[in-house]
């Protein structure tokens, strides 16, 4: 029994080594991305749309309308960055009920990586929106003194993101694990669906914290700004 | 160790082309779409209000039209009405006249055919009456009926007053004298006509032509015609009072059917 899915090894060269992580991220991606090439190649204003269509739609824009609930800013440059985080995510743990499938997200390579990205993500939007000056300027608020305590703050709150998306997906797949053995006929189903639905949750809480990391910090930075102009 | 650095840095760059793609092949083309739909749902929203509104005014309009029209309409009820009232009133009128015309015209019609029908009953109630008169005057006294009125008008010729024999004769002219004519309503036998020539003769005074000729206008009667003057004796008069006794009772007849049409048609 594996913890993590880093340590099966399909092809090592070197540092290089192909895990079962690498491999089914690259499952998931072209699910994705033909699934979406596949609704989206003849989609058209005038046509009816398709059934899959209606269903990417209805996904597509209950994404846009979480961001601009959590922002209160137009959705559309934070769409790609945060719908694929809930999207991959998502995927990932709804294939975990596939017998064989090992989720890439119940990697901690994985969850670091994702983690690492929104820890980047939000200086980036923060610097794109404002400039580089003002926001570094926040981490000197209240006064320059809570500098340590802001950039602990970041770092911590992004590992806290990475460890708990870890933490829940491979609980869940350890468990079932472990139940399979234990008793093989009819519980780990159970346990199967409230992995699912804890897939789901970890999903959409790790998009959501994402949008409110990138978000909180242009919200004090507009806080600022009004009190200024005041 | 659970975090293999290599795969981080791996995932890191999948996690980025994820982005990428899923931007090129599913956010980019579902946004477009809806964006392009939400624009298409207002202007049809947008366009539809327009058109509520241009309906509106179009209904308005049109309610205003009907009222002119239906203003118009009831003026030319009106006037179509008193028209047609009028037109009764002159077509009434029109009628009226033609029946009292109709009337007239049956009313001379009816007075001509009983001129006519009187006038032939006096012709023919003198045919019979003179056949009869000679019939009685045969069987009763054995005489003539040509005889007696022969008779009768030489005594109306002997009676005529002085003035009157004066102007008949002065009507005959004193150089070149015409010719008396006698008519008669039946042919006089030679005898009769001697007797009235001789007594025409004395009574003039002169030796004067005389001829003599039958004529269907007199009835049972002799005339003498003279220049411009006549002398004559005939049952006309008898047949005249007798005529205007049945035009009378005629005349009272109609008026009594009339007036019985009159109360049946009130």
């Amino acid at each position: 029994m594996h913890i993590t899915p880093d340590e099966i090894i399909y092809w090592q060269q070197g540092p290089v080594a192909l895990n079962a992580t690498i491999i089914y991220t690259w499952v998931v991606m072209v699910i994705m991305v033909l699934g979406s090439h596949l609704v989206t190649r003849r989609i058209s204003r005038d046509q009816e749309p398709s059934r899959w269509q209606v269903a990417l739609e209805a996904v597509v824009d209950t994404i846009r309308n979480q961001i601009r609930e959590i922002s209160h800013q137009e959705a559309t440059p934070y769409l790609p960055f945060i719908g694929t985080l809930f999207l991959f995510i998502a995927i990932s743990n709804l294939l975990m009920v596939v017998p064989g499938f090992h989720p890439p997200t119940g990697s901690l390579s994985t969850t670091v990586a994702l983690a690492l990205c929104v820890f980047i993500a939000v200086p980036l939007y923060g610097i794109r929106d404002k400039g580089i000056g003002n926001y570094l300027r926040q981490y000197l608020r209240p006064t320059p003194f809570m500098l340590p305590f802001n950039v602990v703050g970041e770092v911590s709150r992004t590992l806290a993101l990475a460890i708990r998306l870890f933490g829940n997906v491979m609980s869940g797949t350890l468990i079932v694990a472990i139940l399979i053995g234990l008793i093989p006929i009819f519980f780990p189903v159970i346990m199967q669906a409230l992995g699912l639905l804890t897939g789901m949750i970890q999903a959409y809480i790790f998009a959501i914290l994402a949008m409110v990391y990138i978000a909180s910090g242009m919200r004090e930075q507009k806080k600022h700004e009004d009190k200024n102009d005041q | 160790m659970l975090i293999n650095w290599f795969t981080v840095v791996a995932q890191i760059i999948n996690f980025l082309i994820l982005v990428f793609l899923l931007h090129r092949f599913l956010y980019g083309p579902i946004v477009r779409i809806m964006d392009e739909r939400e624009e298409t749902i207002k202007a049809g929203l947008k366009e539809a209000s327009r058109k509520k509104e241009e309906a509106r005014q179009e209904r308005e309009e049109y309610s205003r039209l009907k009222e002119e029209l239906e203003k118009q309409r009831s003026q030319f009820l009106q006037k179509a009405e008193k028209e047609a009232q009028s037109w009764y009133s002159e077509l009434k009128e029109k009628a009226r006249q033609e029946v009292m015309d109709l009337q007239e015209q049956w009313r001379q019609d009816l007075e001509r055919e009983r001129d006519s029908f009187l006038q032939d009953f006096r012709y023919r109630a003198g045919e019979e009456i003179t056949r009869i008169l000679k019939g009685i005057l045969k069987d009763l006294a054995g005489r003539r009926l040509e005889e007696e009125m022969v008779k009768v008008f030489l005594e109306k010729l002997e009676n005529l007053s002085a003035g009157e024999r004066k102007e008949l004769i002065s009507s005959l002219g004193p150089d070149d004298p015409q010719k008396i004519l006698i008519r008669s309503s039946g042919e006089l036998d030679e005898g009769l006509q001697k007797r009235l020539k001789e007594a025409v003769q004395g009574f003039l005074g002169s030796e004067i032509a005389i001829e003599f000729q039958t004529h269907s206008g007199i009835i049972c009667g002799i005339e003498l015609r003279a220049g411009g003057h006549k002398v004559s004796w005939n049952i006309d008069e008898y047949l005249q009072s007798l005529v205007e006794e049945l035009s009378h009772l005629l005349t009272q007849e109609e008026e009594a059917r009339l007036l019985k049409e009159v109360d049946d048609e009130g």
